[in-house]
């Protein structure tokens, strides 16, 4: 992909609100479609939530998290959220039972089904001790919202 | 996040505005506490004024029915809007809670 920018943030609940303005202007930037911004906002907000509060021990003074964004050869836009902390295949975990009712549901795990859901393309490497997801996305309206 | 609170009959109708998220849903689910706290049950949360919910809300929300269920209470909602909506579909939370197009459809059905 074409990087248009990457930043580096420490990898606590602080950090939230100004690493999605940051994303969300570099969207907005290439005329990424306002629902589109919405579903970008609602992903990175699971996905870095999952970094602060579960890739790194509590307190670690190098704890961080690396966003880049930009755009794919294919023309979509595109984030990698990276992170130096403990082993996390997205990918991996299984989806949650949606139809228990709520005496039988889990209170979790529906983090990461809501960005499979609203992403075209979720990918996840482990590589040189970093966990990265890539999140892939059209930059036109979804048809079927 | 705003929250306004009214009561109606047995019913405390809260009134949910702006994004209930990881930083917001810690309060959210405090506000609900005391008033299970205080007695109160049954609860219609009117989000006809919330723009945004993550899972961290609807972790709020599902502990929150968790909690009222044996004691008899419920959650009952009304007035989502678009990515509200939205979530709440993907999630299954339209199937295991009573939703409502308004607050007034929602009261009529207590």
């Amino acid at each position: 992909m074409q990087i248009l920018e990457q930043k580096k943030f420490p990898a606590r609940m602080e950090s939230l609100y100004p690493s999605l303005d940051s994303v969300i202007s570099c969207a907005e930037s290439q005329g990424v479609a306002p629902g589109r911004i919405g579903d970008i906002r609602l992903s990175l907000e699971e996905l870095l939530v999952n970094v602060f509060n579960y890739a790194y021990e509590k307190d670690d003074p190098a704890a961080e998290v690396e966003i880049a964004c930009g755009t794919s050869a294919s023309g979509d836009f595109v984030i990698e959220v990276a992170d130096r902390g403990r082993p996390f295949d997205i990918l991996a975990r299984e989806a949650p039972l949606l139809d228990l009712e709520i005496g039988d549901r889990q209170v979790g795990g529906l983090g990461i089904h809501l960005v499979k859901q609203l992403m075209d393309e979720v990918g996840y490497e482990r590589q040189g001790g970093r966990n990265k997801v890539t999140l892939k996305i059209g930059k036109q309206e979804r048809e079927n919202r | 996040m705003e929250i306004s609170t009214q009561k109606e009959k047995n019913c405390v109708v809260l009134h949910v505005n702006g994004k209930i998220d990881a930083v917001t849903s810690p309060a959210f689910e405090k506000d609900l506490a005391s008033l299970i706290e205080k007695g109160e049950k049954v609860f219609l949360l009117d989000l006809s004024g919330l723009e945004y919910i993550s899972s961290a809300g609807l972790r709020s929300i599902l502990s929150t029915a968790k909690q009222l269920k044996p004691q008899g209470g419920k959650l009952l909602f009304s007035g989502l809007q678009g990515p509200v909506k939205e979530v709440f579909k993907i999630s299954g939370f339209g199937s295991i809670f009573q939703i409502f197009e308004s607050r007034e459809d929602a009261l009529k059905a207590l």
